[in-house]
């Protein structure tokens, strides 16, 4: 710069904001969203990347999407049957337990391969920087088509089985948002503890299978004796599956219950994040 | 013009390498406990400093060439800049769009095809899929895969990899492009066409970073270079006058 020309303007760098500020600190709430929706053409690839692998290579494609949930619903009847079919029920047994299953199955989907996915993905989180919480957050939402597709199963089923269509069916996305919003968070809880702690990708297999019978899929609440019951209430999965059948049946959700489940869904999310935001900083150096 | 300022950066590693063992659940209590009975911290007392106190700016253009033994924290300090890896004191200004090729093959996944990769990996580094559409010819192109574009990348060779990796990061025209050995692999021909290509997005402006053991193409690309020695930053100034004095110490 030339320094003796009195008119010249102040160095024009010192006062330019930096595009990047690296600081060993880092916000407890900063998931980088903003950054995150400036990349969302990556998100969207990382999407659909996760989709297509799943289905490339594989002889019944996308059959596995309707296979998935309705193989254990035979196992289970084939066992419950006899325990669990009230002749005054408006569902069948098989129909109860695949409607529990298709939120299940995604729910568990969703979380095994949220929470794998920053310690299988090293290869790449050394080598190239993007927002970490696209990981999670892209495997969460590449579960959705299937998702949807088993809901419209379950519809499909109904409607030919003769039984009517309800208005309360569109209570039905709201309850997916909410399932998918509480896998995001404990799943993105599991990925970020498993970059220190790979006991954790051990963990997670028994985690869902006990969560599975912690959960009113393969039985009907009431066959939970009362002393227990608030087992059942603690845990966020069974307002929502036991609204999706309500719903399906033609009955509006059980706000008190699902009102329960948006408040321990908000304290795992806060969790999940604060943990996150705080392990991120470590994952290129445990890898 | 300013465009990249590193002040008093500092990485801190934990002691047992290799690959910085996890802290386990018990010895995480363990410590705790200690800390709490007022024992000193074991941990604490492990650190090793990959980088110590680095201070440097880069101007818009400059060519900045960086030299070391292994070990003396060139991978590291191209990772914070990179944003792979977060400093552990100090702060660095990026004032410009940074692309980095750390590893070549590197964010490939092996069952996409190389179609797909393309569009992954130059998305990763920070192209916009309009970006990507335009310069998909030229990308393909140079790393000569035009048969192999729906083929899995599993089932190119190496060479093949490595040509596609490093087409993708030239031709995503960072303001600031950092090269870490990058041309130690491919062939001589490729290599040759690899210095064109970045003598190229040198005459555009292109900042270059720039790590390499290779002195002779240190000379050919960067006017400056940085030399580092266990982390610490030793020498900064004119590549010849550098590479006279690191060469003293390795004779």
């Amino acid at each position: 710069m030339d320094t003796t020309n009195p008119f010249s303007l102040p160095e024009k760098s010192s006062v330019r904001k930096p595009l990047y500020r690296l600081t060993p600190r880092k916000k407890w709430y900063d998931l980088e969203l903003p950054e995150i929706w400036k990349r969302k053409g990556l998100l969207w690839l990382l999407i659909l990347k996760s989709i297509r692998l799943k289905y490339r290579q594989t002889v019944l494609g996308v059959f596995w999407t309707i296979l998935q949930p309705l193989a254990p619903m035979l196992v289970f009847s084939f066992v419950f049957y006899k325990y669990f079919s009230q002749p005054n029920e408006k569902f069948s047994y098989p129909f109860f337990v695949y409607a529990g299953l298709v939120v299940w199955t995604y729910f568990s989907n969703a979380v095994t391969l949220a929470g794998n996915s920053l310690a299988s993905q090293t290869y790449l989180l050394g080598k190239v920087y993007f927002p970490r919480f696209m990981l999670p957050l892209s495997l969460v939402l590449a579960g959705i088509p299937d998702f949807v597709i088993g809901c419209g199963m379950l519809l499909l089923v109904m409607v030919f089985s003769g039984k009517c269509f309800h208005l309360t069916f569109l209570w039905i996305p709201f309850l997916l948002l909410l399932v998918i919003w509480l896998a995001l968070a404990v799943g993105t809880l599991f990925a970020s503890l498993s970059i220190i702690y790979r006991d954790i990708r051990n963990i997670m297999p028994y985690f869902l299978q006990m969560l599975l019978f912690l959960t009113p899929v393969i039985y009907p609440p009431e066959a939970i004796s009362e002393k227990w019951l608030w087992i059942l209430k603690l845990n966020p999965l069974t307002a929502i599956v036991s609204s999706f059948r309500a719903v399906l049946q033609g009955e509006s959700p059980a706000w008190d219950e699902i009102g329960r489940t948006v408040l321990i869904t908000i304290i795992i999310s806060f969790f999940s994040m604060v943990i996150f935001v705080k392990m991120e900083k470590h994952i290129a150096d445990y890898l | 013009m300013l465009i990249l300022k590193v002040e008093n950066l500092s990485k801190i590693y934990r002691y047992e390498t290799p690959g910085f063992v996890t802290v386990t659940v018990r010895e995480a209590i363990t410590n705790k406990i200690g800390k709490i009975l007022g024992h000193k911290n074991k941990l604490g007392n492990q650190q090793f400093y990959a980088l110590r106190d680095i201070n440097f700016a880069v101007d818009q253009g400059e060519s900045v060439g960086i030299i070391g033994a292994n070990g003396s924290g060139k991978s590291t300090l191209l990772k914070i800049l990179s944003r792979i890896t977060f400093p552990s004191k100090g702060e660095v200004l990026i004032f410009g769009k940074i692309g980095a090729l750390i590893e070549v093959g590197g964010g490939f996944n092996q069952d996409l095809t190389g179609r797909e990769n393309i569009y992954l990996v130059g998305s990763m580094l920070g192209m916009s899929m309009k970006e990507i559409r335009c310069k998909f010819d030229e990308i393909v192109s140079f790393a000569g895969i035009e048969q192999f574009l729906d083929t899995q990348v599993k089932h190119f060779s190496s060479g093949m990899q490595v040509r596609l990796s490093f087409s993708i990061a030239a031709n995503y025209e960072p303001e600031i492009l950092l090269l870490d050995e990058v041309l130690a692999v491919g062939d001589a021909e490729f290599q040759t066409r690899c210095l064109e290509k970045i003598t190229e997005l040198k005459h555009k402006g292109t900042t270059l970073l720039f790590v390499s053991h290779e002195l002779e193409k240190l000379r050919q690309l960067c006017e400056r270079t940085i030399w580092l020695e266990k982390g610490i930053l030793k020498m900064d100034g004119k590549t010849h006058q550098v590479e006279k004095e690191y060469l003293k110490t390795i004779v």
